[in-house]
């Protein structure tokens, strides 16, 4: 597809990424009583759980904030930002493609737009709690700047997830393991990579390992990095890192979407 | 003259640019057995033999389809009609072969297509809208139209998952005729619904066509395709056996319908099998078969084809028979049943003195002229027969062959079975009249 038919498909078929997007969106807490309260509770108990267990019980001491002040809970909402985002992605994609097959085989339309639409409305959580994170932040005095780069870094922590949410969402019509195997990845990776403990509790060698190293490099603490950096730290992320954040959400966001792409008229006989 | 007359039809040809077009025009599907459904499976069974065998739905079809006309699809179950609908809505892809469809599409595949459960019926017009392209601005004009057209009333606002299977339909045919679609596709759905909504959608039908919307119809209803299309494609086993003019493709598939039926009559014969099957399923023919109803039609007072003859107004019962040798003075007759089972009458041309006469081999057909259908809207099952003069030996007899749907007329009855065509008169006052003997 050259740009010209891809701008043109996308002109024509943005009123339904919308209707898939505001779809999600209204039907998600429909029923509940308290409604979008829910999508900031859940975060906060996480937040109050790891806070009480990592910076109470195991005395993991965060760095210091922008401010000179340590606050763990800030630390973590920081990092939980990009990693619900990343996550959110993922795990989404499988069901979101699966929610559409009644619908993909009555009636034509591309199956990438429900996949854009939900992507959207999560996009537009992860703006609702990245907004309650600068209200935060604001409270305790530890805004800058630089925290002007935290949209940039969630944009490209979600595109980053995307890319991979394409190549999880094809898999998982094929073999329903997917949503499994994903499901304990991610749980693993959570805990592997620096979110709810600072860096500096991971020795720097084990085993003959450089396993700080390891996780350092990791794509994924690579955006939380950049969240911390500009958000907590108040510091710039460095050019170097923006090129990695930029590298790892552009290459992998192409990749999955020539992956899906290529199969995408295949989907609606396989759902 | 065979070279003068192609070139008309070549110019002709050059003139109607075909909105829908295929070239040999063929889809597969792999059928799995034993497809490994788990990531284990597949590794575990990778070295054996994977069984996939190819289904061909779809086999070497060309066909042009019209601008503006009305084009029918038949054909036995599992022909590919459905197939080559969802080929040209674009849900699926074609196998080899070239299909060009030139105009924005909308399917009505299967009952209430593209619905989602859990949406309010307004939250899936305009997720329907959305779908074709049709912007938010359109959809505002078209929605009221819509939720009238449906007639379901409140219901447009709860999850459409709560409605019964009539609202259903009547919101999934409204939503596919009401987004000003160029090229409408059609599987099967008119047939469901009461009388009164056929009706309209017929009439709907009729009325986008005129506004020169193309429709392609799959459908099992013979006069109902013969009655509404202009041309007619007729599968079979995914292969295009004819396409043309309606009414003359039509008579090709029944003929090779009632040649495959008396094939399976004469392997029958040999060994009788007796299938339980409810009343209504009956469908027994039996005759020496010198000639044989082959189709039945029904026509209105204008002598026009009408698939929903009404109650209260002229029908026409044209029996067309086939014969293969000439007979003589045949009695032709036929036996009316309402759905139920119940036996409503039995006209037959001996009872009135009709003298057939000689029937030479070949087509005809007779007709029974009914001034004034006393019958109420319902279902009813017409059984033909032709026999010789003295009603002992059956050339044909077909047991239930034909469905006959009668809707409302103008025929003011509603409830029970028939119009007793009587007249209500004033009441007369009358104190020393004598009850039981009115002539005192």
């Amino acid at each position: 597809m050259n740009l010209a038919a891809a701008l043109t498909s996308a002109n024509r078929y943005a009123p339904l990424v919308r209707n898939f997007a505001g779809r999600e969106l209204k039907a998600r807490y429909k029923r509940s009583l308290l409604g979008w309260t829910w999508s900031l509770l859940s975060p906060m108990s996480t937040i109050l759980v790891y806070s009480l267990v990592f910076s109470v019980f195991f005395r993991a001491a965060p760095p210091a904030a922008g401010n000179g002040s340590q606050n763990f809970a800030v630390f973590l909402f920081t990092g939980l930002v990009v990693w619900l985002l990343f996550a959110g992605m993922i795990n989404g994609s499988m069901g979101w493609l699966i929610a559409i097959g009644d619908l993909r085989r009555k009636v034509f339309f591309p199956p990438e737009t429900a996949i854009f639409g939900s992507a959207l409305a999560l996009a537009v959580q992860s703006a609702i709690e990245a907004g309650v994170l600068v209200v935060v932040m604001l409270f305790i005095g530890n805004l800058g700047p630089t925290t002007l780069a935290l949209p940039l870094v969630l944009v490209l922590a979600g595109f980053f997830g995307l890319g991979i949410g394409f190549f999880v969402c094809v898999l998982n019509t094929h073999y329903r393991d997917m949503q499994y195997l994903v499901g304990i990845v991610l749980n693993a990776v959570f805990f592997l990579v620096p979110i709810v403990y600072p860096l500096g509790i991971i020795p720097e060698r084990h085993w003959g390992l450089p396993i700080r190293k390891i996780v350092e490099l990791n794509p994924i603490n690579q955006f939380v990095t950049a969240a911390r950096e500009s958000a907590y730290l108040l510091q710039w992320p460095s050019i170097s890192r923006w090129f990695a954040l930029l590298g790892y959400s552009l290459a992998v966001f192409a990749l999955g979407w020539r992956f899906f792409a290529r199969r995408s008229m295949q989907l609606s006989e396989d759902m | 003259m065979a070279i003068f007359c192609s070139k008309i039809n070549a110019a002709e040809r050059g003139h109607v640019n075909p909105i829908i077009s295929a070239q040999q025009l063929s889809k597969h599907y792999r059928v799995h057995r034993g497809r490994p459904d788990s990531l284990k499976e597949a590794v575990v069974r990778r070295e054996k033999h994977r069984t996939s065998s190819e289904f061909w739905a779809l086999k070497d079809v060309s066909l042009d389809i019209k601008k503006g006309s009305f084009f029918g699809l038949i054909g036995h179950n599992g022909s590919g009609k459905t197939t080559l609908l969802k080929l040209m809505a674009g849900i699926h892809n074609p196998s080899s072969g070239e299909l060009k469809v030139n105009g924005r599409v909308s399917a009505l595949l299967e009952l209430g297509s593209g619905f989602h459960p859990e949406l309010s019926g307004r939250e899936n017009i305009y997720l329907n809208g959305a779908i074709l392209g049709l912007t938010r601005k359109e959809m505002d004009l078209a929605v009221n139209e819509i939720i009238e057209f449906s007639d379901i009333g409140e219901f447009i606002d709860a999850p459409v998952k709560i409605l019964s299977s009539g609202m259903y339909v009547r919101l999934g045919f409204a939503v596919a005729v009401h987004v000003a679609p160029e090229i409408l596709l059609i599987d099967e759905v008119i047939a469901v619904g009461d009388e009164a909504f056929q009706r309209k959608c017929l009439e709907h039908l009729y009325e986008l066509r005129r506004t020169g919307t193309t429709i392609v119809l799959v459908s099992h209803s013979l006069p109902l395709v013969e009655g509404l299309c202009d041309e007619v494609g007729w599968l079979d086993h995914g292969a295009l056996m004819q396409s043309g003019e309606a009414t003359e493709v039509c008579w090709a598939y029944l003929d090779s319908v009632n040649a495959q039926e008396a094939e399976k009559l004469r392997d029958e014969e040999d060994d009788p099998v007796h299938t339980d099957t409810s009343l209504t399923e009956i469908e027994v023919r039996r005759g020496s078969g010198e000639i044989r109803i082959f189709h039945v039609d029904y026509l209105d007072g204008q002598w026009l084809a009408n698939p929903l003859p009404s109650s209260g107004d002229t029908l026409v019962i044209r029996l067309w028979y086939e014969a293969e040798t000439s007979v003589e003075n045949p009695v032709f007759a036929m036996k009316i049943h309402h759905a139920t089972g119940v036996h409503l009458a039995s006209p037959n041309s001996a009872l009135q003195q009709l003298e057939t006469g000689s029937i030479a081999a070949g087509r005809g057909y007779v007709d029974f002229i009914i001034d004034k259908l006393a019958l109420l809207a319902g279902d009813y099952l017409l059984s033909t027969s032709i026999t010789d003069p003295d009603r002992m030996h059956v050339h044909d007899a077909w047991e239930r062959s034909h469905s006959l749907r009668i809707v409302p007329g103008s025929s003011p009855e509603r409830e029970g079975l028939a119009d007793l065509l009587g007249k209500w008169q004033p009441p007369v006052p009358h104190e020393k009249g004598s009850p039981g003997h009115p002539n005192r």
